[in-house]
């Protein structure tokens, strides 16, 4: 099982929401619990940036699609794999 | 420095596992541009030293040269070759001392380990070339599909499932995948491989064979092929 790590470059992103909206399982999670908050989402923006967020413990995880990466507008965002896990 | 020496090198073209022992060395090499990310070397692999990388980030960002659809672990891999005979679009390769060895040379079909694979080549729209040994059905949950993350269509070499356009407005919802054409489907696996929510499964339902095999190997190795990703029922 592979676990990816969203990097973002906090020079260069504003803030805009782009990622959070576009990201297909932030969407299946709103869609259930109509909220997104630390415990369900995928990424979610915090002071004007965003934060990539993983949790060992639940069951979803960022998977890789590519999707936030393709609608950012700054091109910040970067998929990485984390090896040795 | 001791043997045998391990390796895993990345490049835009390949991804390359090697073992150097003192005499003889092994390697194993997966062509970037050849492989879709379909997943059937994970699902095959009796060690399990292939692991799902990101799919449908390494379809929208071919050039990237960290990001690949699949990810080898060399301590774990044990060059049996299995994952080189069951790859529908021979993306993968076995070398010995350097030199390729050929589809009927590999240790496990020669002494008959697995049966025959009985394939159809088929050549799909962008001129890449499919062996065919099974069949497959398309199914769609629509209360999982987050409608318009594309993954699916993105990843499916042969046309079979494309996702609609969004409309001229905007405040109309876009609509779900479909699928367009299922005499197409290739049986490989990768839409069910890329999907992020589950909401595409695959369900392979035949496997053409012929010809003796080993009671002890092929069996779990068939059950692991049809096994995919989201009717583990994984996750959710």
């Amino acid at each position: 099982m592979q676990i990816y790590e969203l990097k973002i470059n906090r020079n260069t992103c504003t803030g805009c929401n782009a990622c959070v909206v576009s990201c297909p399982i932030n969407f299946n999670q709103l869609r259930k619990n109509s909220y997104l908050n630390e415990k369900n989402a995928v990424i979610l923006v915090k002071n004007g940036i965003a934060v990539p967020i993983y949790n060992e413990e639940r069951a979803v995880n960022c998977d890789g699609c590519g999707v936030c990466v393709k609608m950012c507008p700054q091109v910040a965002i970067r998929i990485e794999v984390m090896e040795g896990v | 420095m001791s043997f045998p020496k391990i390796s895993r090198t990345l490049t835009q073209e390949e991804e390359h596992v090697k073992v150097q022992f003192l005499t003889e060395s092994l390697e194993l090499i997966l062509n970037r541009s050849k492989c879709v990310g379909c997943g059937t070397c994970a699902r095959v692999c009796p060690k399990e030293a292939i692991s799902r990388g990101p799919i449908g980030a390494s379809r929208r960002f071919p050039t990237t040269e960290d990001i690949v659809s699949e990810i080898y672990d060399p301590n774990k891999c044990v060059f049996c070759g299995t994952c080189v005979v069951m790859c529908p679009f021979s993306a993968l390769t076995l070398k010995k001392n350097g030199e390729i060895i050929n589809l009927a040379d590999i240790p496990i079909v020669a002494q008959k380990v697995v049966p025959k694979i009985e394939f159809e080549s088929k050549k799909l729209k962008n001129d890449r070339i499919v062996k065919q040994y099974a069949k497959a059905t398309v199914k769609i949950i629509d209360e999982e599909c987050a409608k318009g993350c594309g993954s699916c269509a993105e990843v499916c070499p042969s046309g079979t499932i494309e996702i609609a356009k969004r409309s001229e407005h905007g405040w109309e919802m876009s609509k779900n995948v479909e699928v367009v054409d299922p005499d197409a489907c290739v049986a490989c696996g990768a839409c069910d491989n890329a999907c992020p929510t589950g909401a595409l499964q695959l369900e392979i339902t035949e496997v053409k064979t012929s010809g003796e095999f080993s009671e002890q190997f092929w069996p779990p190795l068939l059950e692991r092929l049809k096994t995919l990703r989201w009717s583990k029922k994984e996750g959710f």
